[in-house]
C-alpha cells in the first residue's frame, strides 16, 4: 500500500468525487442538490473514515450515505416546497428536464425515471454493481432489486421508443 | 460479489430489450460528468474544519478522561499521589465534624447525668435526713433504754434512789424531744451527722451526769444499805404486855443511860431484851452477839421511836 492509497478523507476526495457527484447528480438531477449531498457526504465521512478498512468499504460507504442523503433530501423537499403536488413523477421529469442536457438523451431518459429504478440502473450498468451489492446497499430485497431493474428497463424502453418514434 | 448468472441474464435481457449501445451510450454519457474543482475544493475544506472540529472534541474528551482517570487513580490511592483533590477539604472536615458531633453527644449526656445527679442526692438527702432522723430516734431511745437500764440496775439496789419509771418517761421524752428538733430542720446528711454527734455527745453527758448522780444514789444506798443492816441486825416492836423472857429467872436487867433493858441470849448468842419506857412497852430483837454493842443500839433505836427517851 503507497502513501497515496492510504485510507484517508483527503484521498477518499480526490479517489471518489466523480463517482458520489454523478450518483448525487442522478439521485437529485439539481446541481444544487447534488452540491450539497456531494458536501454533506465527504464532511461525514471524515468523521467515519477511521472505520472503513478498504477502499472498498470506502467506496460502498460512500455509496450508501449519497443515497441516504439523496433521499432524507427529497424527504425535506418534499414537505417545504411540494405540498400540493401529488404527482411526485411530474416534479422529477421536469427538473430532470430542467437539468439534462440534450446531448445526453439515454442519461435524459434515466433521469425520467422514479428515484428508485434510477439508482438501481445507475449502480448497475455504470457502477456495474451486483444485484446482491445493490441489494446490500440499498437494504433491499435482492428479487426486489430485479423487480426494480425489470420495470426499470421496461420504462426505459418505453422512454427511448419514444424519444426515437419522436426523432 | 457478482452474481455472474443474474448479471448475464440481465445483460441479454437489457440487449434485447434496450440495447447495449444505450447502456453504453448511459456510461459516455455520465462518465462526462465530474465533480466541479470548486465544489471539491469547498467540500475540502469543510472536510478539514470538520478535522479540526473532531481534534477539538477528541482533546476536550481526552482532557476529560485524563481528568476522570486521575481522580479515579486519586480515589483509588494510585499513582498519582501529588493530585491535590479540590475536595480534600471535606475530607479533613468529615472526621472534624463527626469528632465534634461525639464531643457534643457526650457533653450533653454528661449534663443529663450530672441533673439527674442531683435530683437524685437531694432525693437522697431527704431520704436521708428521715433514715437520720428514725435513726436518731432509734439511737436515742436506745440511750435512753440502755441507761434507763443501768439506772434500774442502780436503783435495784439503791432504796434511796428516786422513781426509776419516772426517769425513764423523762429520759425518752427528753430523746423524742430533741429527735423532733432535729427531724424538724432540713438539713443536710452532714448537718444530720454533726447534729447526731452532737446528741451522742450530749446522751455521753447525760450518761456521765446519771453516772454521777448514780454513784450519789450509790453512796446513798450504801448508807441506807448499812442502816438497813443495822436494821436487820436489830429491830423494835411496841408490844401491850410484858414478853414472857420478862419473867425468866435467866433474863437480866442492864441500866443503859437512863433505861432498864431486860435482856437475855438466845442459843445463838444474840440478844434480845425489854423495855418499858413511860408506859410503852417494846420488845428489841438483834442479831448481835456483843452486850454493850447491843444495848448501845438498843438504845439508839429506842430513842429514833420515842423521839427522845429523856
Amino acid at each position: 500500500m503507497t502513501k497515496e492509497e492510504q485510507i484517508t478523507a483527503e484521498n477518499a476526495i480526490d479517489r471518489y468525487a466523480d463517482m458520489v457527484y454523478r450518483l448525487a447528480l442522478s439521485q437529485m438531477k439539481n446541481k444544487a442538490d447534488a452540491d450539497d449531498i456531494f458536501q454533506e457526504v465527504f464532511v461525514r465521512l471524515v468523521s467515519h473514515i477511521q472505520d472503513l478498512e478498504s477502499w472498498e468499504h470506502v467506496k460502498a460507504w460512500l455509496i450508501r450515505v449519497t443515497i441516504n442523503c439523496a433521499r432524507k433530501h427529497f424527504d425535506q423537499y418534499w414537505n417545504k416546497n411540494v405540498d400540493y403536488i401529488e404527482d411526485t413523477e411530474r416534479l422529477e421529469d421536469e427538473a430532470a428536464e430542467f437539468e439534462v442536457p440534450e446531448e445526453h438523451p439515454v442519461r435524459a431518459a434515466v433521469s425520467r425515471l422514479p428515484a428508485k429504478y434510477r439508482t438501481v440502473v445507475h449502480l448497475y450498468y455504470f457502477e456495474e454493481l451486483s444485484v446482491t451489492e445493490i441489494a446490500q446497499l440499498t437494504g433491499q430485497k435482492e428479487s426486489t432489486v430485479k423487480s426494480q431493474m425489470h420495470r426499470a428497463r421496461e420504462m426505459l424502453k418505453g422512454l427511448l421508443s419514444e424519444e426515437t418514434g419522436d426523432s | 460479489m457478482w452474481n455472474k448468472r443474474d448479471r448475464d441474464r440481465l445483460s441479454q435481457s437489457t440487449e434485447k430489450d434496450v440495447g447495449i449501445d444505450m447502456m453504453d451510450q448511459y456510461k459516455k454519457e455520465t462518465s462526462q460528468i465530474h465533480a466541479p474543482a470548486d465544489l471539491v475544493q469547498r467540500t475540502k475544506l469543510a472536510m478539514q474544519q470538520e478535522e479540526q472540529r473532531l481534534r477539538e472534541s477528541a482533546s476536550k474528551a481526552d482532557r476529560q478522561d485524563n481528568a476522570v482517570v486521575m481522580q479515579r487513580e486519586t480515589v483509588a490511592g494510585g499513582a498519582k499521589r501529588n493530585f491535590k483533590s479540590p475536595h480534600r477539604i471535606y475530607k479533613w472536615t468529615l472526621p472534624l465534624s463527626a469528632a465534634a458531633a461525639i464531643l457534643i453527644l457526650v457533653s450533653v449526656s454528661t449534663v443529663m447525668r450530672s441533673s439527674k445527679a442531683d435530683y437524685s442526692a437531694s432525693d437522697m438527702a431527704a431520704d436521708s435526713g428521715y433514715e437520720n432522723e428514725m435513726d436518731m430516734q432509734f439511737s436515742e431511745a436506745a440511750i435512753a433504754e440502755d441507761a434507763i437500764e443501768e439506772n434500774e440496775m442502780l436503783i435495784d439496789e439503791s432504796p434511796a434512789k428516786p422513781d426509776r419509771k419516772d426517769a425513764k418517761e423523762d429520759y425518752a421524752d427528753y430523746a423524742m424531744e430533741e429527735s423532733a428538733d432535729t427531724a424538724a430542720e432540713d438539713m443536710e446528711p452532714t448537718e444530720a451527722a454533726e447534729s447526731r454527734a452532737d446528741v451522742e455527745s450530749e446522751a455521753s453527758m447525760k450518761d456521765m451526769e446519771e453516772s454521777t448522780s448514780t454513784n450519789g444514789i450509790a453512796d446513798r444506798a450504801d448508807t441506807a444499805e448499812e442502816e438497813a443492816k443495822a436494821k436487820a441486825e436489830i429491830e423494835i416492836t411496841k408490844v401491850d404486855e410484858e414478853p414472857a423472857f420478862y419473867d425468866d429467872p435467866d433474863t437480866e436487867s442492864y441500866l443503859y443511860e437512863n433505861l432498864l433493858f431486860w435482856a437475855d441470849q438466845d442459843e445463838n448468842g444474840e440478844w434480845f431484851a425489854y423495855v418499858g419506857v413511860r408506859g410503852d412497852k417494846y420488845v428489841i430483837v438483834s442479831t448481835i452477839k456483843d452486850q454493850e454493842e447491843f444495848l448501845e443500839k438498843a438504845y439508839e433505836l429506842v430513842s429514833e421511836t420515842r423521839g427522845s427517851v429523856k
